[in-house]
């Protein structure tokens, strides 16, 4: 007599079903159009003051000490404008998952410049959002914030499925 | 790591990096506070020579251009030496000490790169000014020139000085 599989699944099996639905949350596409647009938004407003400023986002960048200094320049210039174009990129959904991959590799930039400053103990402005030097003084909050924006951008990299975007209208190849 | 089609994404990140590349580069070079594409960040290091040639300005032109108030004067010399006494009105950049980043970003925020700047020190043969001037050219300053012996040859020609002051 069959007692159904139910009553004999092993722990295995329920961690595996636990697994998968963990899995099939992530892959939302809903999830991916909501953290489109927060990671565009976020990035677009990101761009704007070091876009304005590029003197004193150039200034930011090498108080970090951590580039050399003939790139420190040629960052302050493109680094602003490549954020915005990503951002643009994730909201309108063209090239968004290429836009999620570049956007990943520069939170992990952030989040290690972040930590080296921290490890050690320089007091510098984030110049995250803005290159004023009162505001926004680096601490952990910001590697937290750094980290929930990366795990969006990852998402986006991984699941994301066309939905709302530009992208759709293309032939699939073009995606 | 399965991610559905590498290759695209990989070819769509080249062309995403080289537009917004490009589009940095033109729009810098059309801008009117541009940087140049490399600046000059030596300064920290044990490197005196100053990468951008910087002219001078002979005590004359500066007091011409300090009575009728066009150039900002900056004191390149340490804090201490800024409230000893100072050019009157002159800002405090000191390229020594350990929060001239801090200050030089507040300096790029409220400065605009027309703007004429005369950077002094003291003595004839010192560095900060040359050092300090090269820094705000790679930052994009147009009209940058050192008053050379400033404080010196300023006090001598009995010019208007200010001591003390917030730096």
């Amino acid at each position: 007599m069959d007692y159904g599989g139910n009553a004999f699944r092993g722990r295995g099996e329920h961690m595996k079903e636990f697994l998968r639905s963990v899995f099939n949350l992530c892959a939302n596409p809903y999830a991916s159009v909501i953290f489109r647009w927060a990671v565009g938004l976020i990035f677009i407003y990101a761009s704007m003051d070091k876009l304005l400023h590029p003197s004193a986002f150039a200034v930011a960048v090498h108080n970090y000490k951590i580039l050399p200094g003939s790139f420190i320049n040629l960052v302050a210039i493109t680094l602003p404008l490549l954020e915005l174009v990503c951002g643009i990129l994730l909201i309108i959904g063209l090239f968004p998952r290429a836009a999620a991959f570049i956007l990943s590799i520069l939170l992990i930039f952030f989040f290690s410049a972040l930590s080296i400053s921290l490890y050690r103990g320089i007091d510098i402005s984030c110049g995250c959002f803005s290159v004023s030097t009162t505001a926004d003084k680096i601490g952990i909050s910001y590697m937290m914030r750094d980290l929930l924006v990366l795990a969006m951008s990852l998402q986006i990299l991984f699941f994301d499925g066309n939905l709302l975007s530009i992208a759709a209208l293309f032939p699939t190849r073009y995606r | 790591m399965a991610v559905k089609g590498k290759t695209r994404i990989f070819q769509q990140v080249i062309i995403i990096l080289l537009f917004s590349i490009a589009t940095a580069l033109m729009t810098n070079a059309l801008r009117s506070n541009s940087l140049p594409l490399v600046g000059d960040w030596s300064q920290g290091t044990f490197s005196l020579k100053a990468e951008f040639d910087i002219p001078t300005v002979p005590l004359e032109g500066a007091v011409v251009k300090f009575l009728s108030d066009e150039a900002l004067f900056l004191d390149a010399r340490s804090r201490a030496d800024y409230q000893l006494g100072h050019i009157q009105g002159a800002l405090n950049l000191p390229v020594h000490e350990g929060d001239f980043g801090r200050r030089l970003q507040e300096f790029s925020l409220k400065v605009d790169h027309e703007k004429e700047l005369i950077v002094y020190c003291d003595g004839t043969s010192c560095s900060l000014s040359p050092k300090l001037a090269s820094v705000l050219k790679g930052l994009g300053y147009r009209d940058v020139k050192i008053l050379i012996n400033g404080w010196t040859e300023w006090t001598m020609a009995g010019m208007p000085f200010e001591v003390g002051g917030n730096t």
